[in-house]
């Protein structure tokens, strides 16, 4: 008898719950939780990550160097084409800003469908925000509070992004399946789809500019209903990448700042200059 | 000796808790990880049934403030705990057989709800996977509370 009493007081504590968890009150309390609980995640995370740090860090640094070379041909190509810019009058682009933040809080899903950031209002972040890795995109923001803000990532089966095949521009839309993984939809049977291509985002949609990385073709057939290819990918971040993502901001139109100071990284609230001095790479002698 | 028993769950699942979210999630290969929380729920249903319900709650509402929905994993785990305990009486607790075949309905029930429609293959492979962990961590269970 006490037994059934206490079952319908919890049953009736998680159905409030379900209940005050729509509301906006509700929402605010559990980012609140998530953010007072965050250690509890973060630093088990921080013991695992621990454990393969020095083969990370070795690797970090040959590609830093490499990044290095291309940093170098980059900025060559950089001062080229904002010269034939200027000789063609070209109108600039809208310069993009990137805000470096960290991974507070992840959800206990198997695909990781949100995180939790440590920059919200004060950093200017606005839900609908890019959200990327080193790899490609990561995820949007939905949500933002005076000091974190709430990322849908890609594995969110409610997440949608317009993409391109970025060999043959075929469009089409990316999204998350439960129990498939990444899939590019809405890709009619004939188009230019091979296992392998690179997709892209095509920029349309107004969120995420044009040209990150999604993820490579790994599997194409005929979908069900024989209209469209289904067409399986593999996105190039991963669900846990690691605790350091980066927001892209988009500066104001009204701002002169030349091509060569675009994008600037805030990290811990300052501004770097872009002009990255030579590095100074050590390899540690193999073992 | 309740007291002692009591803190020793409660740290138990802290431990869990925090393996399951952080360690545990990294370290897998594939999309499916054996579930820590289910086998501590159905575990002290079994063999604890007085204090299995207030767990059940409190574990499940900590894995959803991670998650995109309130409420359902604190629901569906109380749920689970309430019916387990109903059949605690009618299983032989001590066999691994009927032990596993709680752990893999608990499973089972707690991924078809949460993952409803789209139960996969990798879902039941996640069930599979909390099933034989489950049974070795119920083994161990049992000895430290011999011990105790």
């Amino acid at each position: 008898m006490k037994r059934n009493y206490q079952f319908f007081i919890f049953l009736a504590l998680s159905i409030g719950i379900i209940v005050l968890g729509k509301t906006e009150p509700g929402r605010k309390t559990q980012i609140f939780l998530a953010q007072t609980l965050s250690p509890l995640q973060k630093y088990p995370s921080l013991l695992s990550s621990l454990l393969s740090i020095r083969k990370e860090n070795k690797m970090l640094k040959k590609e830093l160097a490499n990044l290095y070379l291309e940093y170098s041909k980059l900025l060559d190509l950089k001062y080229e084409n904002e010269h034939l810019r200027k000789l063609l009058k070209f109108r600039e682009k809208a310069p993009y800003q990137l805000v470096v933040c960290e991974v507070i809080g992840r959800s206990f899903d198997m695909e990781v469908s949100r995180v939790l950031i440590d920059k919200g209002d004060d950093a200017s972040i606005e839900p609908n925000m890019p959200c990327i890795t080193l790899n490609g995109i990561y995820g949007k923001v939905v949500k933002t509070e005076p000091h974190t803000a709430l990322v849908q990532t890609i594995f969110d089966f409610g997440f949608r992004v317009s993409a391109q095949d970025a060999r043959s521009n075929v469009q089409g839309i990316v999204k998350w399946k439960r129990g498939v993984g990444c899939i590019l939809d809405n890709v009619p049977i004939g188009a230019d789809v091979k296992v392998g291509d690179r997709i892209i985002t095509s920029g349309i949609g107004g969120i995420f500019p044009k040209g990150l990385n999604i993820g490579e073709v790994t599997h194409i057939e005929i979908g069900k209903r024989r209209l469209f290819y289904s067409i399986k990918l593999k996105p190039y971040t991963e669900a846990y990448p690691s605790d350091i993502l980066v927001i892209i901001k988009e500066k104001s139109k009204k701002s002169s700042v030349s091509v060569s100071s675009r994008i600037n990284v805030e990290l811990t609230g300052k501004t770097l200059n872009p002009k990255i001095p030579k590095p100074k790479i050590r390899f540690e002698s193999e073992e | 000796m309740i007291k002692t028993r009591i803190t020793f769950f409660i740290l138990i699942a802290i431990c869990f808790c925090v393996i399951q979210s952080g360690i545990l999630r990294m370290a897998a290969s594939s999309h499916a990880t054996p579930n820590l929380i289910i086998i501590l729920i159905v575990y002290l249903a079994l063999f604890h049934d007085k204090s299995s319900m207030s767990f059940s709650f409190f574990m499940g509402f900590y894995t959803d403030i991670y998650s995109s929905s309130l409420g359902y994993n604190a629901l569906i785990y109380t749920v689970i705990a309430y019916l387990l305990g109903l059949s605690s009486n009618y299983i032989y607790k001590a066999n691994p057989l009927s032990q596993g075949a709680a752990l893999f309905i608990a499973s089972s029930l707690h991924n078809f709800v949460i993952h409803f429609p789209s139960f996969s293959k990798s879902n039941i492979l996640e069930s599979l996977y909390t099933t034989i962990l489950g049974i070795v961590i119920f083994f161990l269970l049992r000895r430290i509370e011999k011990i105790e």
